[in-house]
């Protein structure tokens, strides 16, 4: 046999050997022991290419027999399943039995939610990959300069959102303060980095809410988290 | 006095951790207990086990491979394992209907994980959605394989599904396939 045919059946077996590592199909549809008997046929008429191309395919043969291996091992499992077997079962069940089935050995976890400024950034990072589009009911793109603060912001410690957020409380004396000139007090350039921190002022229940949507008026106040009643406001800035 | 007060400020410290989200997942790390509640931190959990349990949670341990793990797991298996508060007893259909989930929603994720399942832990995405829709309107197929995976149920692997942190955290999957095969 020339080196070329040996190099066409090393690459066959070598091809096998990659679709089952690859795609996660039954390790067995490789039959091991006559692609090493391939693989010995005609080693010394080899030249040097081949031999190294007869290795590679020497060692995705081993990576097959180690899946062979893990197969055996599941397959003796308790949690082996036919997938056919499988299949027939779930189509044989309506609805109701499959979920009744699911809930007997469902345990949901209990979490509460909350804005962190991991959300933040998530939050950051979409709104940025939109940069193109624009925002709803706004009808213009988000001004560069607006990611551009929330940019500056996100990388904050929580130990300077602390900081920044007793500052502003400070600010806010016993009356109530029109919303929009307290978050534009500092010019345009701190506009957004004062609502964010005073949107988590409002959140801890410090600082409260007042609407006048027929005035289109917002107004915020001192307050204290056991006076404040839990509701969501969605303020355009 | 002064020692009853520390214990009370850990075991409150440790609900805090617990139960209040503080990264993309809930849940928190074995190292991350024992950097917040000190080297006795196992003591801490153990005793707000016992309280969660009359309130019908329990403290759950999951491994970074998926498996549960027990309180007197290695020191060194624990550290890397994530601790969750889930309920202890089983829901009813009424009550995970309270919760937000439809009949077709539980029983689509149960397609979806046993046939995950079945085939060995990765099943393809066009499988899949062909066994689902076998049983439910197309329309619903992708919208619900969708919401799975940002539940965190399954997660996708290349043109793969594979079982999600979730089912781990909030499945006995041993215990799923025997009742699947036992309705």
């Amino acid at each position: 046999m020339s080196s070329s045919r040996y190099a066409e059946l090393i690459e066959r077996i070598a091809r096998l050997c990659d679709e089952v590592i690859e795609k996660n199909i039954d390790p067995f549809v490789v039959d091991v022991k006559e692609s090493l008997r391939r693989l010995r046929e005609g080693l010394s008429e080899m030249d040097e290419k081949t031999l190294v191309m007869n290795m590679a395919a020497l060692l995705k043969i081993i990576y097959v027999i180690a899946l062979q291996q893990e197969d055996v091992k599941k397959r003796a499992s308790r949690l082996y399943l036919d997938p056919f077997l499988m299949e027939v079962r779930l189509m044989g069940l309506d609805r109701e039995r499959l979920a009744e089935s699911f809930l007997k050995a469902f345990r949901p976890v209990a979490e509460n939610e909350q804005a962190t400024l991991g959300c933040m950034r998530l939050a950051y990072g979409y709104w940025a990959s939109l940069r193109e589009y624009s925002l709803p009911g706004g009808g213009e793109a988000p001004e560069a300069g607006t990611l551009d603060t929330l940019a500056e912001i996100l990388p904050m410690e929580e130990a300077d959102l602390e900081r920044e957020m007793e500052k502003l409380l400070s600010e806010i004396g016993r009356g109530m303060i029109d919303y929009y000139d307290f978050v534009g007090k500092e010019g345009e350039d701190r506009k957004v980095f004062r609502a964010l921190v005073l949107s988590f002022l409002m959140m801890r229940g410090l600082v409260g809410v007042v609407q006048d949507p027929l005035k289109n008026r917002v107004w915020i106040f001192r307050s204290s988290p056991k006076n404040i009643g839990k509701h969501s406001v969605a303020l355009p800035i | 006095m002064e020692q009853e007060e520390r214990i009370r400020s850990r075991v409150a410290r440790a609900v805090q951790l617990l139960f209040f989200k503080s990264h993309r997942i809930p849940g928190v790390k074995g190292w991350e207990l024992k950097k917040n509640l000190g080297p006795g931190y196992l003591s801490i959990i153990k005793f707000l086990n016992t309280r969660l349990q009359d309130l019908g949670l329990t403290i759950k341990i999951v491994s970074d491979d998926g498996r549960e793990l027990s309180m007197s797991e290695d020191e060194s298996r624990l550290s890397t394992a994530r601790f969750y508060v889930t309920l202890r007893d089983e829901l009813s259909l009424t009550a995970a209907k309270t919760m937000g989930w439809s009949i077709d929603e539980i029983a689509g994720l149960a397609v979806v994980i046993s046939t995950i399942i079945s085939r060995k832990g990765s099943a393809p995405v066009k499988e899949v959605e062909e066994i689902l829709k076998k049983k439910f309107p197309e329309w619903r197929v992708r919208l619900n394989l969708s919401r799975y995976v940002k539940r965190g149920y399954i997660a996708e692997d290349g043109n793969n599904l594979v079982l999600g942190w979730r089912t781990f955290a909030e499945l006995d999957v041993e215990k799923f396939v025997h009742y699947i095969l036992s309705a």
